[in-house]
């Protein structure tokens, strides 16, 4: 009975000593960037991307941007993988979110990273958004995009006119990404 | 302690929701307690002083309910499945109290959608400890109903940590899918009444759960704008019913079906509401044990079960778990 305690107490320990999250940190540790230099961050600049769209067209962001065909206010990029979370996040980004930007010209890209081709995003697209909540699905299925932003399931970006981005990580509960966006679209 | 292979592991959004499920298991064989022995729970019988409880599940994950509780399919191409071997003891500290403690080491093997992407994982999962204290001195189980008294049921008064040694979001992670815990502390209080009147038995198990806020400055590996977070609150109750069988060798059978619910309030971040989470759950199962006639061994299976219909559930995945377990008492 002695080893059995003593091997559950070290086995105990050892899972305790391994983890970070026992005492977990409030420290800044962000990267310092070069605002204005091309990169992933805040306060960095986007590289241009182009991914197909559920309707078949294309979508460049540089097309979206001061200098392009179709210039944005801002345009938020949301990573999904149809989850459950994901839905959740969408929900709020139409009842939430586009209400209190609908008299600016906002884009919101849903990058689908997880199906396999075009055809699949639209299946997925079908299922899971209304072509009334005004949202463009884009595939990105080489994860091009999803590398370039580091993104992940509910990663949010969100970029101003000018291409610099001004959030990207988690969704959250949508509060820094609306204080994001007004920034955006007051500039 | 982090054992990756295959690039991109998108599991990780079930790997949470699995963990988050630990603690609520459905109380799946009810008998073979006399005092002490609710087989959902780690507990020592009067008799015992120390156990050592091991256990094996599968869980496959199939769809998921969203906020509004209706229920949707996977992506194509998706195949989600989790493995858990768990390794837990109960000790006795009085006549009265009795303690446990139960570390899961998770593995995931996930496809996900038609884009290839799959995850290979593993690593130890959010740890948790529980002291329970028992509202009785003596077995609470009878054979015929003689008196009120003996109606009496065994109640067990509970509270546990679960401490977060899993990889969570918020750790060291390479990408958003490596992970195996919640990173949140939680502490719960539990209460366990449990009746057996042979060859039937039954228990109800209510537990409420709160997690306690933490700094999070990195999300998936990924170094952000630091800020406060904390896990809504959690409410759990279930409900079992079994029968139990003698055999000639006073071996015990018991068969027993329940059913479960969980709730957790939505998140706060930096002290608002995060209207995305929250989520509900409420599911069924099956469980057979056999114990021995000195109950120092215990072999138990269960299959839990969550309805892949509209109202069974929100902002949740539905899954079947079949596990698998041995406990061995030293008295």
């Amino acid at each position: 009975m002695y080893f059995f305690k003593k091997l559950l107490i070290m086995a105990f320990v050892i899972s305790l000593s391994a983890c970070a999250d026992l005492k977990p940190s409030d420290d800044d540790e962000r990267a310092s960037v070069v605002a204005g230099s091309e990169g992933h961050l805040p306060t960095q600049k986007s590289k241009d991307f182009t991914l197909s769209r559920s309707d078949d067209q294309t979508v460049t962001l540089s097309n979206y941007l001061e200098a392009g065909n179709d210039p944005a206010d801002a345009i938020l990029i949301y990573f999904t993988m149809w989850c459950s979370t994901c839905a959740a996040h969408t929900s709020d980004i139409v009842s939430t979110i586009k209400p209190l930007f609908s008299d600016k010209n906002v884009h919101y890209l849903i990058v689908d990273y997880v199906s396999g081709s075009l055809a699949d995003t639209v299946i997925e697209k079908e299922n899971n958004i209304s072509d009334s909540w005004g949202l463009e699905v884009l595939s990105d299925f080489q994860n091009l995009v999803k590398d370039q932003f580091h993104g992940g399931m509910g990663v949010t970006v969100v970029i101003d006119g000018d291409g610099t981005i001004l959030y990207n990580q988690d969704y959250g509960n949508g509060l820094k990404i609306i204080e994001e966006l007004n920034v955006a679209v007051a500039e | 302690m982090l054992a990756k292979s295959n690039g991109p592991v998108p599991g990780a959004f079930f790997i949470l929701i699995f963990l988050s499920m630990l603690s609520t298991s459905v109380s799946t064989y009810a008998g073979s307690c006399c005092g002490g022995g609710s087989g959902a729970n780690n507990l020592l019988s009067k008799m015992g002083n120390l156990n050592i409880d091991t256990s094996v599940s599968w869980e496959n994950y199939n769809g998921y309910w969203d906020k509004d509780g209706n229920w949707k399919e996977d992506p194509q191409g998706s195949e989600l499945n989790q493995y858990r071997m768990s390794l837990g003891s109960a000790y006795r500290f009085a006549d009265r109290w009795q303690g446990s403690i139960s570390v899961p080491y998770v593995i995931n093997r996930n496809k996900y959608g038609s884009g290839g992407l799959e995850s290979n994982t593993s690593g130890i999962g959010d740890t948790s400890i529980n002291l329970w204290y028992e509202a009785f001195d003596d077995a609470m189980c009878v054979f015929k109903v003689r008196e009120l008294a003996d109606l009496r049921p065994a109640i067990y008064w509970g509270i546990g940590l679960t401490a977060p040694t899993g990889i969570s979001p918020y750790d060291d992670v390479s990408d958003n899918f490596d992970i195996t815990g919640r990173g949140f502390y939680r502490l719960d209080g539990n209460v366990i009444i449990d009746k057996t009147v042979y060859p039937w038995t039954g228990a109800i198990n209510l537990g409420y759960g709160v997690h306690l806020e933490r700094p999070v400055n990195r999300d998936y590996g990924t170094y952000v704008d630091p800020y406060d977070k904390k896990l809504g609150n959690r409410a759990s109750a279930s409900l079992s019913m079994g029968y139990v069988y003698f055999t000639e060798a006073l071996n015990e059978l018991t068969t027993t079906v329940g059913i479960s619910y969980l709730r957790e309030a939505k998140s706060k971040i930096d002290g608002k509401e995060d209207a995305s989470s929250g989520m509900k759950k409420i599911g069924l199962s099956l469980g057979v044990s056999w114990t021995t006639p000195d109950k120092d061994l215990t072999i138990k299976g269960s299959w839990s079960h969550a309805l892949q219909q509209d109202g069974w559930g929100e902002n949740f995945p539905t899954t079947d778990v079949v596990s698998m377990g041995v406990a061995y008492v030293l008295f």
